[in-house]
């Protein structure tokens, strides 16, 4: 090897050498790019579709392909911007605003489009993509006048959500899973009451278990 | 990766003794990133789910970049069959067609063509010209040994010690005629960005090649295209992602030949490949009689000599676009056995 890089230098001069220096320069760089955005911007905590929960394994994996964001139905994977780092762009999350999970009836399109392993199996009753939480200043059932059929109710299909004895609305933390169905349906800051908090009613929020 | 493209076309060899047709190849190649990138995105609008280049199929049945597929085992440190099953299938095409990926699917060197200036492009042709010139250098330094193309024994044990392929000895153009030892890829920059990409995934726990891709950077210009106009998302992403491109093609240039790390690993495996590489007619290659041509290396962008592999690069950079089977005057080069006439195969 080393005689035949020696043999081409001799008529082409400097060309390899040039290359060695301009790859060894990026390498670094992409070592110390990867070590930056990891120590100041950490890994950005966001919904992962389902089987993604791992994070450890869903950063690792992850080459931020887009096939399982294009593979969902009901357009509930959308896309990590820049804004919350660079570290995180590209990465598919799940957005309840356009769409929510049905878990393809148990086929999880997202998880069988994965090709590195990234999303892995997911249970719905013992894992979870996120957990919903009511936030009570955009609930219109916690307002003084509480007018709100509670669309999420019926939209829940793992009876997670119920009305308690003052006609309040409760999560029961054991049945959800995260799927979204809630926060999709959530007339609160879609065409009433829009405060600009770009908050809902109710709002899957990440889950540490 | 679409390999499974490539290889369809790659294997079909323009008619002998055509002078029309054999240069179809070549020009159809020239549409084919174009066309590859129209049919993913209008399967990202559609919503057939086909992916990007970093990974392409229809559910589970998918391509995966092998950079890629190497980086997620790295970052996250556990055993994924199908990534494994995915690199085999790979490392297969790239064994079939070599490095036909690069000229035939990858949207960065149209892209490239299209950023660099008139200035760059013809700096680029007198750096093709130069490189075929050393050629050429060689090439006479062959022809001045008496006879090493017709007797390849005596010669052959004389040269041992410096054949490598580059030296006069190397040159021989019927295969198998000599027992040439097997010319190997440079082991340069682009492999040392491929050994930190692999560094960096393992140290910092994700793919960090990724984020810079332009590759992928290009799908995800597409992608964050159509979010702002199917779904109103306006991001910072639609400046960013180009920028990076644009920075990448022309602060870093010769990106291709000096960093692309996808290259690097194809041309690791491509040392192997035979099968499509391209082959020289010896009875109508004009070197057979002495004449020092080198048309098909001044024409060669990955700077090879498909006649004689004498270039500055080795043979198995060849990324199969075809351009020296168009320029060869005396329409000598193949890239199948099949062209070749009876007793050169």
């Amino acid at each position: 090897m080393g005689k035949k890089e020696k043999d081409t230098n001799a008529t082409a001069p400097g060309l390899s050498r040039r290359s060695l220096v301009g790859g060894a320069v990026m390498a670094a760089g992409l070592v110390a790019f990867g070590g930056a955005t990891v120590a100041f911007g950490g890994e950005i905590e966001s919904l992962r579709p389902p089987g993604g929960q791992d994070a450890d394994r869903f950063w690792g994996a992850c080459i931020r392909c887009d096939r399982c964001r294009a593979a969902c139905q009901l357009t509930a994977i959308g896309v990590e911007g820049l804004t919350p780092g660079i570290i995180g762009a590209r990465l598919p999350l799940m957005d309840f605003r356009e769409g929510y999970c049905d878990m393809c009836n148990g086929e999880y399109r997202c998880i069988a489009a994965c090709p590195t392993g990234a999303l892995t199996t997911f249970d719905p009753y013992v894992d979870k993509i996120g957990m919903a939480v009511v936030n009570e200043d955009e609930c219109q059932l916690f307002g003084i006048s509480g007018t709100c059929n509670a669309p999420c109710i019926d939209a829940c299909t793992w009876d997670a959500l119920a009305l308690d004895g003052h006609g309040r609305l409760v999560v029961d933390e054991e049945r959800c899973n995260g799927c979204g169905a809630c926060e999709y349906v959530c007339p609160t800051s879609a065409y009433r009451n829009y405060d600009a908090s770009n908050r809902r009613g109710i709002n899957v929020e990440v889950w540490h278990g | 990766m679409a390999k499974a493209k490539t290889t369809g076309k790659t294997v079909q060899s323009p008619k002998p003794s055509k002078k029309e047709g054999r240069s179809k190849v070549s020009r159809v190649r020239r549409y084919v990133p174009g066309i590859v990138f129209a049919l993913l995105l209008i399967g990202l609008v559609t919503g057939v789910g086909s992916g990007t280049l970093c990974s392409v199929g229809y559910e589970s049945i998918a391509a995966v970049c092998p950079l890629g597929a190497l980086e997620s085992l790295f970052g996250a440190g556990t055993f994924v069959a199908r990534a494994l099953i995915i690199l085999v299938v790979a490392a297969v095409v790239v064994l079939l067609v070599g490095k036909a990926f690069c000229s035939w699917v990858c949207p960065i060197p149209p892209l490239d063509r299209f950023l660099s200036g008139k200035k760059r492009r013809e700096a680029d042709k007198a750096a093709r010209t130069e490189a075929a010139q050393h050629v050429s250098t060689r090439l006479t330094g062959c022809a001045s040994c008496a006879g090493c193309q017709d007797s390849t024994g005596g010669e052959g044990v004389k040269n041992t010690g410096a054949s490598t392929g580059t030296d006069a000895n190397g040159f021989a153009m019927a295969e198998g005629s000599s027992p040439k030892k097997r010319r190997f890829a440079k082991v340069d920059g682009r492999h040392v960005v491929l050994g930190g990409s692999l560094v960096s995934a393992a140290v910092c726990g994700f793919p960090v090649f990724c984020l810079i891709c332009p590759v992928g950077l290009t799908f995800a210009t597409a992608i964050a295209l159509y979010r702002l106009v199917g779904f109103n998302e306006p991001t910072l992403d639609l400046i960013v992602f180009p920028l990076i491109i644009v920075a990448e093609l022309t602060l870093l240039r010769k990106w291709c030949h000096r960093f692309c790390p996808i290259s690097a690993l194809m041309a690791l495996l491509a040392n192997f490949n035979k099968a499509t590489r391209p082959k020289i007619d010896p009875n109508l290659c004009l070197r057979k009689d002495g004449t020092p041509c080198t048309v098909c290396a001044t024409v060669c962008p990955e700077f090879i000599d498909p006649a004689g592999d004498l270039g500055n690069r080795a043979l198995a950079e060849c990324t199969r676009c075809g351009q020296c089977a168009e320029a060869c005057p005396t329409d000598a080069i193949r890239f199948t056995k099949k062209g070749l006439t009876r007793g050169n195969r």
